[in-house]
């Protein structure tokens, strides 16, 4: 073997050693949420009592954390505790839902819709108002929190499912990546639709939209998780605790009960995790389509 | 590729199509299938009412009246006549003692002490008790001895020695007055009984003249007697209709001669003559009808005569039983008197006969213990063949009227209205308590420093030792606000109870338990006053399935069909 292979086997083999430890590393979390969800309280409390300074009278805590894989006895009493004796995590999963749906579909619809005036209405107007979208879209989501707080405040709708939806569905990120990928469609297209006695609407609907449906899908899959994840927004928007989502419940960890934390984020971790595997070819195409340069 | 694309896809919607339909059925049916498993309550609105608080505790009876009952001299029991538990009457013997004897003891001790014992009988029947006995005896005795010394004239020096011959010749006339008695020879007894027996005597000879009299009369009567009165009303009776006959006869002849002589009848003159014989026939019947009636009188008279001396004879026969009964109580009287004077002197022979100091034997040479009082025997500290000393009680007598008393702790905010006099109800014997004194718990008690110890007075059907639990109403009040007492439970924050919390959500209410603090004001066993953060739309949880705590969720109880 030449030098120059043996040098090209040792590179792929570290690569692969340290893309393994990163994916292990990446993994680990959710494999030890699985596994740990079928766990008894006494076994969670024993492993991870100690790095939670949990202490309870009537069950031992280890003085260190023990990582570990297979329970040593396996039940389903913490799913049977989530899903049918308490009803209250089902409700903060429809409140989860009733959140993230709404967001997705209009945020993607306000964005198709913005995105294909910018691609396709000039002017300097119109630069300005795109070079505004593109600083609001590097901005932390936190700067906007407290206005958005104010302002929802005066509109009177503060400490509701409103406070956090509307707020919501005026996102810049997909008004940018829906942009790039509507400058890409051939004017032909729109012109020859245009000639057939097309109007904009319809141009829009039948033309563009169908031609950014693999970024459209991206985007969507991005929104959801990004929403189906969010814990800030609901934690001051939303005062009514029964409105609150789950994702505000999982991050309380400290508070709950450390078995129906597990059990919970498995069951919630289900919707993305699907929307994921539909949309994850078309998600990689997205992503491509939208960083060719034009 | 796009096949196999597809087909994934395809598989992954069925996957979320189940999934969400899974999650949306629990989330329906969650009400449903929670419930089963959420405790069930039972639970009622806060009312007002009336509050019957009352105190109640167990205690131990104790009698009060007490007696330790000393051997006279320092030995060894020799018999045990009784045992712990039994009943015994006054002047029943309890034990006999040998006594560690020094040669100088009266072998007639046993004598001598029943004669002391029966005089202290002869006060008892009086209604005394043992003490006044006692006490009436020895007055008695200062009373005769200056009787004595009075007749007999007798100076202060040398008194024992004339009393003794002062009193054996007393106890001699005693005697002799009490033969008086028996044989009916009044005149010979003392002075002091004759005003009464005269007078008795007097009463009954008069009496005996008087029935004497009465029968005397009564036979009178009975010889006036002319016959029964209602059989000569009969023949009166017969003799009125015998003379009304006649009347009518005359009339009838008479009117015919009248008629005869009016209508110029030739026969007017023998009708004249009928007419006349009808009228002396009847002046003849009227005469003897007077004469029946006044026969009639007599008779009555006489009978009532004879009534009246009968009921006065009988009247003197009761006098004259009267009297004598009464003589016969005058004379008993005097014998009762003159014997318990000769009991007195029996004494003072026996107590000037001994010293104070010299010990009483029987004729065994042991000495007797008797009762002082009739009562239980508690406390046997002895048995047979024991030492005793003069300073250690041999054992208890609880008198048979004994009261008993009864104690416990409470706390110092429920005894602070009780007031003596309060009566109580013994609730496992068939007693009464009054409630005596309300003091300090003591600090050798099982009380606290804030509880009071009750005191109370328990007659009835009750033994020594035994544990009685007694109740009494302290309080009667209205208040606002009572809840069962079962509702009311305590932690280290205080005292709470677990009230009924409603959420509404989409799918129905749901049903939570709410702490809250509260002070119980007054508590029958029943029903609790409290006072908190209540009003009158709280509906308290009042009991549970299985313990729930603040925050928990419940359902309600179903009602019954």
């Amino acid at each position: 073997m030449s030098r120059k292979q043996t040098r090209t086997r040792i590179i792929n083999i570290s690569l692969f050693l340290l893309l393994g430890f990163a994916s292990v590393l990446f993994l680990m979390p959710l494999v030890l949420t699985i596994c740990d969800s079928f766990m008894t309280e006494t076994e969670i409390f024993y492993n991870y009592g100690a790095m939670l300074d949990l202490k309870s009278d009537s069950i031992y805590t280890a003085n260190s954390v023990a990582l570990k894989l297979i329970p040593d006895r396996v039940t389903l009493k913490q799913y049977a505790d989530t899903l049918i004796t308490s009803s209250e995590y089902l409700f903060k999963f429809w409140n989860s839902v009733i959140l993230a749906v709404p967001i997705t579909v209009l945020q993607i619809g306000i964005a198709l819709t913005a995105s294909y005036g910018f691609a396709r209405f000039g002017g300097r107007i119109r630069q300005m108002i795109f070079l505004v979208y593109i600083i609001l879209m590097l901005m932390p989501y936190q700067v906007t929190l407290v206005p958005n707080f104010l302002v929802s405040e005066q509109l009177g709708f503060s400490g509701t499912r409103w406070a956090v939806i509307l707020p919501g569905i005026f996102s810049t990120f997909p008004v940018f990546l829906f942009t790039r990928i509507m400058k890409r469609i051939p004017k032909a297209y729109l012109e020859a639709a245009r000639l057939d006695g097309a109007g904009e609407i319809r141009i829009f609907l039948h033309i563009a939209v169908p031609l950014c449906r693999n970024v459209i899908v991206s985007v969507l899959l991005l929104v959801f998780i990004d929403c189906w994840n969010m814990v800030e927004q609901p934690l001051l928007m939303i005062d009514d605790s029964r409105e609150q989502p789950l994702s505000i419940f999982l991050s309380q960890i400290r508070s709950g009960d450390l078995g129906l934390i597990f059990a919970a984020a498995v069951f919630y971790m289900i919707p993305s995790l699907l929307l994921f595997l539909y949309g994850e070819e078309d998600l990689v195409q997205g992503m491509s389509y939208s960083g060719v340069k034009t | 590729m796009k096949k196999k694309m597809n087909s994934k896809k395809r598989t992954i919607t069925i996957l979320a199509v189940c999934f969400f339909t899974a999650v949306l059925l629990l989330t329906f049916f969650s009400n449903t299938i929670m419930n089963a498993s959420l405790p069930e309550i039972t639970a009622q609105y806060v009312k007002s009412g009336r509050i019957y608080d009352r105190i109640s505790g167990t205690g131990i009876a104790s009698a009060d009246d007490v007696i330790n009952i000393y051997p006279e001299c320092t030995g060894t029991i020799a018999d045990l006549a009784v045992s712990t538990g039994d009943r015994v009457e006054q002047g029943e013997l309890l034990c006999t003692i040998q006594p560690e004897t020094d040669g100088t003891e009266d072998t007639s001790g046993g004598d001598k002490r029943k004669a002391y014992y029966a005089a202290i009988q002869l006060y008892l029947r009086k209604g005394l008790t043992y003490e006044e006995s006692e006490i009436a005896l020895e007055q008695d005795k200062s009373i005769l001895m200056e009787e004595i010394c009075t007749a007999y004239q007798l100076t202060s020096s040398s008194d024992t020695v004339y009393l003794s011959a002062a009193v054996q010749a007393e106890y001699t006339f005693l005697q002799n007055d009490l033969s008086y008695v028996n044989t009916d020879d009044f005149e010979k007894l003392p002075s002091k009984y004759q005003p009464e027996i005269q007078m008795a005597l007097s009463s009954y000879e008069s009496a005996q003249d008087a029935e004497e009299q009465a029968r005397k009369n009564y036979s009178k009567a009975q010889s006036s007697l002319i016959g029964d009165s209602d059989t000569l009303q009969e023949l009166a009776d017969e003799a009125y209709r015998t003379r009304e006959s006649a009347y009518e006869d005359y009339l009838t002849a008479h009117n015919a001669w009248q008629s005869a002589v009016n209508s110029g009848n030739e026969n007017a003159a023998p009708m004249e003559s009928a007419a006349e014989s009808a009228w002396s026939y009847y002046e003849s019947t009227a005469d003897a009808y007077d004469k029946a009636v006044s026969q009639v009188n007599k008779a009555v008279q006489a009978e009532n005569d004879a009534s009246y001396a009968e009921q006065a004879y009988e009247t003197a026969q009761e006098s004259t039983e009267y009297a004598s009964e009464n003589l016969s109580t005058t004379l008993d009287e005097a014998a009762s008197d003159i014997k318990r004077d000769i009991s007195l002197l029996e004494i003072l022979l026996l107590e000037t006969s001994a010293s104070d100091e010299t010990l009483l034997l029987n004729e065994d040479g042991t000495v007797s213990l008797y009762a002082e009082t009739s009562g239980i025997v508690t406390g046997l500290s002895a048995a047979a063949g024991d030492m005793v000393l003069t300073s250690a009680p041999v054992l208890q007598l609880i008198k048979s009227d004994s009261t008993y008393t009864v104690r416990f702790n409470t706390s110092a905010e429920k005894a602070q209205s009780l007031r003596p006099g309060i009566e109580a109800s013994v609730i496992n014997a068939d007693a009464e308590a009054i409630l005596k004194g309300v003091y300090n718990a003591t600090s050798s008690s099982s009380g606290s420093a804030d509880e009071k110890t009750l005191l109370f007075t328990v007659s009835g059907d009750v033994t020594a030792g035994q544990s009685l639990a007694l109740k009494m109403s302290e309080n009667n009040q209205s208040f606002d606000f009572t809840v069962p007492s079962r509702a009311i439970s305590e932690d280290s924050t205080g005292t709470f109870i677990l009230v009924l919390e409603t959420k509404s959500t989409p799918l129905g209410n749901r049903y939570y338990a709410k702490k809250i603090n509260v002070t119980v004001l007054a508590d029958d066993g029943s029903n609790a006053a409290i006072d908190g953060e209540i009003t009158r739309d709280t509906y308290v949880i009042v009991l549970c399935t299985e313990a729930i705590q603040d925050g928990d969720m419940v359902r309600m109880k179903e009602s019954a069909e």
